[in-house]
């Protein structure tokens, strides 16, 4: 267990530096245990501590986040802002959402996969924030966004969360869950995001922004949503 | 662009009919109060009204009554949205008597007043927005379609700085003006200067007008009609963003006082 705390903005710093000296071949390991001091990070108040325990899929990390800060007393508001707490949890499990190939090489990825952004159109992007966020909106419905692999950030995620006003369509929502998951095999439906197949998640974006210049989608059950689809989405059902 | 046809004749209410004021209690507490004029649009008086307070992913949604009579229904509480700076409100006419909610009226991007400090959230055709921005100093979003400039919150005193220092106002608004000119024509796409199908458009042409009037606008703005000429149009763009600082003349002396200075 490890007690919970906030990177400061050098401490930030020192882990983009951290990614850049990895991007350029460095195999040095994450520099947790010295960034986890002044000036480089704080103790969140009040403490919690953290598992340092893997998870296998990023709707486990999201469950167990929420659950952790339910319990906490901080607000949604007080955590959603925290950039620097995300970019620190993201340093603690920097192994998980940055593991090492089988070639021993870490593949690091964009920067705001790992230090979070207050700026929505990276927010989403980071692979701690938004697994908490969007778990924390949508519980079970959020299993095509997070159903992955820790260091995965899939298509649904960025079709779906980098929308504001389809993300926040909570009945919009809980209509994919129902038309992509496949409940038997436990993962999205094969072909969900292929822009080649009929009915694909770009498709249905498409026919929900115009549907929603018509219906007020927020009052509509996620079944009468699936209802106006057109016939492209039969097979989808 | 693409066009938008409005086959359920679903009305738009003026941005004048609703009135939205931000009160602010104890510590993170905030709510709203809103006066709804719903009044001869021919609307049925059965019609449920809902106001949606939103930013970013941050979406808050409150029953208001009917039309007959536009009431809240509960407590206008705005304390889960993570934050109350460039909150936009949009109001919502709904028909719930079928099976479905058909949307009969709506007006979006209805900026608030800020009750405790007397004024609008934004004003400005670029509202400023600091925010934690990694190494880059400054960014352009187009939330809500709109642009908004992004500032680096981390950097020391930067509110301080973007109101007052003339090196920011010298180094940044000239760049500004060229991307959002250039995101509106050449990604946005401007199908007809009079009439733009974004409001964001209009303000930011007429802008242009204001700061260039002597300057011939192009043929066209539209990339898909004939005669639409590129380079014509960055031209055009140039001289604006020329004027512009032409027309900052107390800034630049400013910059110049300080860079002679240091």
């Amino acid at each position: 267990m490890a007690k919970i705390r906030i990177l400061s903005n050098r401490g930030k710093e020192a882990f983009i530096d951290y990614l850049q000296t990895v991007r350029n071949g460095s195999d040095e390991p994450p520099p947790i245990n010295r960034l986890s001091r002044e000036p480089w990070s704080e103790e969140l108040s009040p403490v919690i501590e953290v598992s340092s325990a893997p998870f296998a899929t990023r709707l486990e990390l999201g469950g167990y986040l929420v659950d952790l800060f339910e319990t906490s007393g901080l607000t949604r508001k007080e955590l959603i802002e925290n950039t620097g707490l995300w970019s620190w949890l993201a340093l603690l499990w920097f192994d998980l959402i940055c593991p090492k190939e089988e070639n021993g090489i870490r593949k690091v990825r964009e920067t705001a996969r790992y230090i979070c952004s207050a700026e929505w159109r990276n927010y989403y992007r980071h692979l701690i924030a938004a697994s908490w966020d969007i778990y924390h909106m949508y519980r079970e419905s959020s299993r095509l966004f997070l159903w992955c692999k820790l260091h995965i950030h899939n298509d649904f995620m960025e079709q779906l969360a980098s929308r504001q006003d389809i993300v926040t369509t909570r009945t919009l929502i809980e209509a994919v869950d129902q038309l992509y998951w496949d409940s038997k095999m436990k993962r999205p439906k094969v072909n969900a995001t292929n822009r080649k197949v009929a009915g694909n998640i770009r498709r249905l974006l498409s026919v929900a922004n115009q549907l929603k210049l018509t219906y007020d989608l927020h009052s509509m059950p996620a079944l009468e949503i699936m209802k106006l689809l057109p016939h492209e989405f039969n097979s989808w059902r | 662009m693409k066009r938008r046809f409005n086959y359920t004749e679903r009305k738009r209410i003026t941005q004048n009919r609703l009135s939205v004021r931000i009160v602010r209690g104890d510590g993170e507490k905030a709510s709203f109060d809103a006066s709804v004029d719903l009044q001869d649009m021919e609307l049925p008086d059965e019609a449920s009204v809902y106001l949606e307070a939103y930013h970013q992913h941050e979406l808050a949604r409150y029953k208001y009554g009917k039309v007959e009579t536009p009431a809240p229904e509960g407590d206008n509480d705005l304390s889960d949205l993570a934050r109350y700076e460039n909150l936009l409100f949009r109001i919502l006419i709904v028909d719930e008597s079928g099976k479905n909610g058909l949307l009969l009226a709506s007006a979006e991007k209805i900026q608030p007043v800020d009750a405790g400090r007397g004024r609008l959230y934004r004003k400005s055709i670029l509202p400023v927005d600091f925010q934690d921005l990694g190494r880059q100093v400054w960014t352009l979003a187009y939330d809500d379609d709109s642009p908004v400039l992004r500032v680096n919150i981390n950097i020391p005193n930067i509110r301080s700085v973007a109101k007052t220092d003339p090196r920011f106002f010298i180094h940044i608004y000239p760049a500004v003006v060229r991307e959002v000119l250039t995101h509106m024509i050449f990604i946005d796409g401007v199908d007809d200067p009079e009439e733009p199908e974004l409001d964001w458009h209009k303000d930011w042409l007429s802008f242009a007008e204001q700061v260039n009037p002597n300057i011939n606008p192009p043929g066209t703005f539209n990339r898909n009609q004939q005669g639409f000429d590129s380079t014509e149009v960055a031209g055009w763009i140039d001289q604006v963003v020329n004027e512009f600082c032409a027309s900052r003349g107390g800034e630049w002396r400013k910059y110049i006082g300080l860079e002679e200075g240091s």
